[in-house]
């Protein structure tokens, strides 16, 4: 992207991390001034996976990533949000939160907490005018469910 | 320009080059760095 022109900074964040999420945030503060949106769009599949089939150490990672990262995220922007007056939070989520399979229960159940997590936070932080939503994209053809398409 | 003077942090974007696939994450920074936003990209993928 920087050799396009584009206005683009790279860190390493463990969305699991808080002091990655941390340092993310000082990084952009400190390069651009400001942070107005976070998108939380990390995430990882348990593809095939049943109640019974699935590891605990599975099931922890997924909630992890999803639903650990998404706290931290939240709770490292809102303070910067509200010095800015206001920012948008989007969280990726997928339409697994609302339909239900016979399969990949902890990504199913990791992104329904996504989706009301973004409802309450929202309603939480809408008097800083910081806006809370989260996107429940259907299949799509994307790196992350490339596998899953042969 | 949409995004003109915005500043956006992206988890899960390492991938945001716009000659291979991209996933939700890197295609919004494409598109907020193209309408004249700056993004910071976070991934654990280095």
């Amino acid at each position: 992207m920087q050799k396009d022109g584009l206005n683009e900074r790279y860190v390493h964040l463990d969305v699991t991390s808080e002091p990655d999420w941390n340092a993310g945030v000082k990084t952009t503060i400190s390069e651009f001034g400001k942070l107005d949106i976070l998108i939380m769009a990390a995430g990882i599949p348990d593809r095939g996976e049943t109640v019974d089939s699935t590891p605990i150490d599975k099931w922890r990672r997924v909630m992890d990533v999803t639903n650990l990262g998404m706290f931290l995220g939240t709770r490292t922007v809102v303070g910067p949000m509200k010095e800015a007056s206001g920012g948008s939070i989007v969280l990726i989520s997928s339409m697994m939160a609302k339909v239900a399979r016979d399969q990949a229960n902890a990504y199913a159940a990791s992104r329904a907490r996504m989706t009301h997590f973004a409802r309450s936070v929202g309603v939480q932080y809408g008097p800083d005018n910081i806006r809370v939503n989260s996107v429940l994209p259907g299949w799509t053809y994307t790196p992350f469910t490339a596998p899953a398409f042969g | 320009m949409r995004f003109s003077g915005k500043v956006a942090l992206i988890a899960g974007g390492a991938n945001a080059n716009p000659e291979k696939l991209l996933g939700f994450a890197g295609l919004s920074a494409l598109e907020i760095a193209r309408q004249g936003g700056s993004v910071v990209i976070g991934d654990i993928d280095d």
